[in-house]
């Protein structure tokens, strides 16, 4: 996977990711985390070079949730998942931390469970639970709720919101239009290894070639218009419907 | 004209050794041939035990305890009707034989033994339709998560099976990739098909019925808009699409016993109603 980003700034924000498959969404995140080292140019970290930052540092910093848990859990009950990162990294108060992000994420009667005996859903969730425990200033998610149920899609939106309002930078890689289209403060789009567009979520959606070129749908609410003649943008069914009233008044 | 029944589940339960609780808890159904059969429900409901089961993957390669009768009649065909799975987890799909994308598609044809030619253009096919055709060269260990999705999808509808059982086949596609899976299922007029997914508005759109699974029990099958009005009412915490949450808002009701549409052409039909 080739890439090349000329320049690039994200701000504290919930910013999304979004692009066709293979167009270099999940080795831009595993960059961001120092997985891979740039073979050229540089990537900083509030004014560092993220490769002088020692690995430790970097972990405390940013924890990036895998698209696919299997690739992650590795120990013999679910808190032992969570204490063993904490525990790597020397952070304080270890079994509390762990206990709390479990707690968080609503595994707390799960704590002597096999991460393989849980269902994929909450496999996704004790994922989240390692980096929860840690609490770096920026979170990482590649495809969140590929494996996530609804109860816990909208456990886990909440917990990014409130992430995003305690001063954590959130990233987000996702092809759920109708989740970004509300929840999403920036978003942006990759093809073939570029960044291709960064804006709000209103502005990629009134773009035809933008959303050609990152094979994506307009979220569900604007299918729904579409169908009756309206082709304006709209971010949630809340927006539509004051739309209708108003032109009913 | 009564449709014959291809598929019947009677009074099943699953139990896994060592699980306190059933998998499957005393479900029945009976599903016509050619039906398009929408699976949804929680983490946990039973989803995957139930594919696994319509598959033969329980008991023949997962051991688990099976109570009750589940029969997959020969209907017209002679032979015994073929079978598809595509896995939950592309990773676990994967031969893990094939040195390219392409060996691993073609390799179910390969056991089928078909012709070379017969293999190559087959493959070519799907993997165009699937945009896999630029990394058919490639490892399916070095392609992204959502190439791998596909490839695991290409494996299995290349063969063309009687039955397919899909366990949330886009978890991660991007929207024209499950765009493009809801097609070219909906267009496939000879199987029968049961399809896993948390893409709700897709599959009211696509599913001929919709079941529900909680805690191993079947809630509810039936079609979709009877399915989503029902689970409305009862609280059922999933997510209900998004024509029936504007159809709701603008109350917008459909003649029958069941209240709001749940398709892009019904809600256009009682729209339409209104204007007269």
């Amino acid at each position: 996977m080739k890439l090349t980003i000329e320049q690039l700034k994200i701000k504290n924000a919930l910013t999304t990711i979004v692009g066709a498959n293979g167009s270099g969404k999940s080795t831009l995140l595993k960059l961001l985390l120092g997985l891979y080292a740039p073979s050229q140019g540089t990537i900083s970290l509030e004014g560092q070079d993220l490769k002088a930052l020692p690995i430790k540092r970097k972990l405390e910093m940013i924890g990036l949730v895998f698209q696919n848990p299997n690739d992650q859990l590795f120990n013999a009950t679910v808190l032992q998942e969570v204490t063993w990162s904490v525990r790597q990294l020397g952070l304080p108060v270890v079994e509390q931390r762990a206990k709390a992000a479990l707690t968080q994420v609503g595994l707390e009667a799960e704590l002597t469970t096999n991460p393989y005996d849980l269902s994929l859903s909450k496999r996704q969730l004790l994922a989240i639970a390692t980096i929860l425990a840690i609490d770096p200033a920026i979170y990482l998610f590649d495809e969140p709720f590929s494996y996530l149920d609804f109860p816990a899609q909208q456990r886990i939106t909440a917990l990014m919101r409130q992430l995003s309002e305690t001063g954590h930078q959130v990233i987000v890689v996702t092809h759920d239009m109708d989740w970004l289209a509300t929840q999403s403060d920036e978003i942006l789009l990759m093809n073939q290894g570029t960044i291709q567009f960064q804006g709000t979520p209103a502005a990629l959606f009134t773009n035809h070639d933008f959303m050609k070129m990152g094979q994506i749908a307009p979220p569900r609410v604007m299918q729904i218009a579409q169908n009756f003649g309206d082709y304006e943008v709209y971010l949630s069914i809340e927006d539509y419907l004051e739309k209708i009233q108003q032109k009913n008044l | 004209m009564a449709v014959e029944t291809f598929i019947t589940l009677d009074r099943v339960s699953v139990k896994y050794p060592n699980a306190q609780d059933l998998a499957l808890d005393w479900v029945s159904m009976s599903v016509p041939q050619f039906a398009k059969v929408g699976v949804i429900g929680n983490s946990d409901a039973g989803k995957t035990t139930f594919c696994q089961l319509l598959a033969g993957i329980i008991p023949e390669m997962i051991h688990a305890r099976i109570e009750g009768q589940l029969q997959i009649d020969r209907n017209d065909t002679k032979q015994k009707p073929s079978i598809g799975y595509v896995f939950q987890d592309p990773e676990s799909q994967l031969s893990g034989l094939a040195e390219t994308v392409a060996d691993e598609i073609a390799f179910g044809l390969v056991n089928a033994g078909l012709s070379e030619s017969e293999i190559d253009q087959r493959v070519k096919r799907i993997a165009q339709e699937l945009e896999l055709t630029s990394i058919l060269q490639q490892s399916p260990t070095e392609i992204s998560g959502g190439q791998q999705q596909r490839l695991a999808l290409a494996t299995v509808l290349v063969v063309e099976p009687d039955i397919l059982i899909l366990d949330n086949p886009t978890s991660q596609m991007d929207p024209r990739g499950k765009a493009w899976l809801f097609e070219h299922l909906a267009a496939l007029k000879k199987q029968t098909i049961f399809l896993v997914s948390d893409e709700i508005d897709l599959l009211c759109e696509f599913a001929d019925y919709l079941c529900v699974f909680a805690q191993g029990k079947l809630l509810a099958f039936d079609i979709p808009a009877r399915v989503i009005n029902q689970a409305d009412q009862n609280h059922w915490p999933m997510a209900l699409p998004a024509v029936y949450q504007f159809a709701k808002a603008l109350s917008k009701t459909m003649a029958g016993t069941y209240r709001y549409p749940v398709t892009l052409g019904r809600l256009k039909r009682v729209m339409h109603d209104d204007d007269d």
